[in-house]
């Protein structure tokens, strides 16, 4: 059997599990944020029973009947109808949060797309790059820093020419006013405020000349490259993920087999099973690695070009599980 | 350096120069189906998942953000949109709900020297 871990909002779990049913491919759909309310689970250590218990689907899933898991976004059921204080709330979340973690260590020898503990390693940006150098990319000119003279001098090494980015996630939280930080352009006139790099580690790169965005989606030992023409809109020329207002084309991309190996290297070394790869085509038509996401979308990248990609995870789970 | 950030000692990292407002996006009505373990549309008879009406916003749910769901009293079975009020995430390559988070250090009592209570779930 195959066990999506993910919530009832994932869409991209929607569109794996659209085929799975139209196929009759059994699979089970832990949708965390119904723990606590329609799940309930129950881990007996005597007679290693560890199961979980859907009220809504009238079923009993015994763990050890799990052959593969694809894993996405799960989340914590929200418990706020409790009637509980804020410690007390958090007490619950963080005990129903390390539940999760002991099911995935239940879990652990399965196959997964992608192994949970992989992921958590491999989103780390700082670690990618490293990892990515050693494998032989060519990386970006990168600083991260909180001294305002190294960062000084950095930028103007790189002829005031850089990027500044997020190390982990761009958003900034808020419930009333969430904002978000993409990667963006530093301005000449920044310069001067580089002291306030001293109250968060900031992120700065060389930028590059761009002729577009590619994104390489490695599923197994299968390759899906795809350029992506960012540079048709001011929007989205830094960052394309920015464009809200006009629809980038997209074309498919003949990665060259060095970096076919090298990506699928990087995937491999990660101990991941997917990998979504970002790299920059530049004018010279050299190309740069930028990050890789461990959990990262394909949907629309599928939708758009007709990638085969669902089918190959969904082959994965099957054959790589022994389903 | 802008007055602004420099306020009683206050220093305004410099990151955040680049945070952007999001404009409202818009998203269809759809629902968790507990049958087809999926999001559906609901029309008067029948029911189509999300994923298979072909609506532009797919891309935009699977690309770079994920929309929040909203509550409301309109006729379920419409395929109207609704205008949604904020962007929960916006780089969905990123997962925020399984990162084992550092805790700010404040003042956190430890109850127990072999407890690591600096790790807690988002």
């Amino acid at each position: 059997m195959i066990l999506f871990i993910t919530n009832k909002n994932d869409i991209t779990s929607d569109y794996l599990i659209d085929k799975l049913n139209k196929e009759k491919i059994d699979y089970y759909r832990l949708n965390t944020d119904d723990l606590l309310s329609n799940i309930e689970v129950n881990f007996n250590f005597d007679n290693e029973k560890f199961n979980i218990i859907d009220h809504k689907k009238k079923r009993n899933i015994d763990l050890k009947e799990v052959k593969s898991v694809y894993y996405r976004r799960p989340q914590l059921p929200n418990i706020e109808s409790f009637g509980l204080n804020k410690s007390e709330l958090d007490f619950v979340s963080k005990e129903t949060a390390f539940l999760l973690e002991g099911l995935y260590k239940i879990l652990k020898s399965k196959f997964w797309i992608s192994p949970v503990f992989s992921i958590r390693e491999a989103e780390n940006k700082i670690y990618q790059l490293m990892i990515a150098k050693e494998l032989g990319f060519k990386v970006p000119s990168s600083l991260i820093s909180t001294i305002e003279s190294e960062a000084k001098d950095f930028i103007i090494n790189k002829k005031y020419d850089c990027i500044v980015k997020p190390i982990k996630s761009g958003l900034i939280a808020d419930t009333d006013n969430p904002k978000i930080i993409f990667t963006s352009r530093l301005r000449k006139n920044q310069l001067g405020s580089l002291a306030r790099i001293r109250k968060c580690p900031t992120y700065f790169q060389e930028r590059i000349e761009k002729e577009a965005d590619i994104r390489v989606t490695v599923v197994g030992e299968k390759l899906f490259s795809a350029k992506i023409n960012s540079q048709t809109s001011e929007e989205t020329k830094t960052d394309w993920r920015k464009g809200q207002s006009h629809k980038l084309s997209y074309e498919t991309f003949e990665l060259p087999k060095e970096l076919q190996i090298k990506s699928a290297n990087l995937v491999n070394l990660l101990d991941l099973n997917f990998g979504a790869i970002d790299f920059v085509l530049d004018k010279k038509g050299a190309l740069t690695f930028l990050e890789i996401n461990p959990n990262g979308q394909w949907v629309w990248i599928e939708e758009r070009l007709g990638f085969n990609i669902s089918e190959e995870l969904i082959n994965l789970l099957i054959e790589r599980g022994g389903n | 350096m802008h007055k602004s950030y420099i306020m009683g000692g206050f220093m305004k990292p410099l990151i955040f120069d680049f945070a952007l407002h999001r404009r409202k996006e818009q998203a269809p009505k759809f629902e968790y189906d507990y049958e087809l373990n999926l999001n559906v549309i609901r029309r008067k008879d029948y029911k189509i998942p999300f994923v298979n009406t072909g609506h532009s916003s797919l891309e935009l749910m699977t690309k770079t953000k994920e929309i929040p769901r909203e509550d409301d009293d309109e006729n379920p079975s419409s395929l109207e949109l609704l205008t949604k009020t904020y962007v929960e995430k916006e780089r969905d390559d990123e997962d925020d709900s399984i990162m084992l988070e550092l805790m700010t250090k404040t003042k956190i009592d430890r109850e127990r020297d072999d407890e690591d209570d600096t790790i807690y779930y988002k």
